[in-house]
């Protein structure tokens, strides 16, 4: 393998969307994520706010909140920075990451936003169904 | 009710709240005009809860939660597309 190899971290598509998974690392606790939507279309990237209380990540009073209006109404969402968000052998660190309700009638644990895929540099081949990070 | 009203009406507690009146300014800041409280809470996992059994029966209600020690609810929108099959 040479050192430009680039990390790669498959993907699924399932009714429709693109899945995959990550690590979430929150006051030294880790959390493993099984259904998270990839969505260029989302500015942010978001857990439910269930599987966030489960390593103890709870609003705060001076968390930043945040109003997210779309195609399916708005809801409500509080900010905090986690240790890390990993996807694959991708890591980013000191990363805002968002909790929300995530009624969205899916199946879904979360959703990777284009903030992310921005800062991992993600090369998103949906032909061979993975995501290429340089 | 203003949020300084609710403030003054629930010190240090966790409120979940509805937004009545509210606009989005230029700076993309959400400004409640008018807002009725719902519910008060010692913690924020119970009033998260309370929030999301609510949004998902009126996902069109403008709620909030948040703690009355915020002088200011300092709101932030943003934009989603969505997901739809």
């Amino acid at each position: 393998m040479g050192r430009c190899e680039a990390i790669v971290k498959r993907l699924i598509i399932e009714d429709g969307l693109l899945i995959t998974d990550m690590e979430l690392t929150f006051r030294g606790q880790s959390l493993w994520i099984k259904r998270v939507l990839v969505d260029t279309g989302s500015g942010g990237t978001i857990i439910s706010t269930d599987l966030a209380e489960s390593i103890g990540i709870i609003a705060e009073e001076d968390d930043m909140i945040y109003r997210i209006s779309g195609v399916g109404g708005s809801e409500f969402v509080f900010s905090k920075t986690v240790d890390s968000i990993k996807i694959g052998q991708a890591e980013i660190r000191d990363f805002p990451l968002e909790m929300g309700a995530m009624n969205y009638g899916f199946n879904l644990d979360g959703i990777i936003g284009l903030d992310f895929l921005q800062q991992i540099k993600a090369i998103i081949n949906i032909d061979k169904l993975i995501i290429e990070f340089n | 009710m203003k949020w300084e009203d609710v403030c003054q009406a629930f010190p240090e507690q966790w409120v979940l709240i509805e937004a009545v009146q509210a606009y989005t300014n230029e700076e993309s800041e959400r400004i409640l005009q008018d807002v009725a409280p719902l519910k008060k809470f010692s913690n924020s996992p119970d009033a998260m809860k309370a929030y999301q059994e609510l949004h998902r029966e009126n996902p069109n209600r403008e709620l909030y939660v948040l703690h009355t020690n915020r002088k200011n609810p300092n709101i932030i929108e943003k934009k989603w597309v969505g997901v739809r099959r």
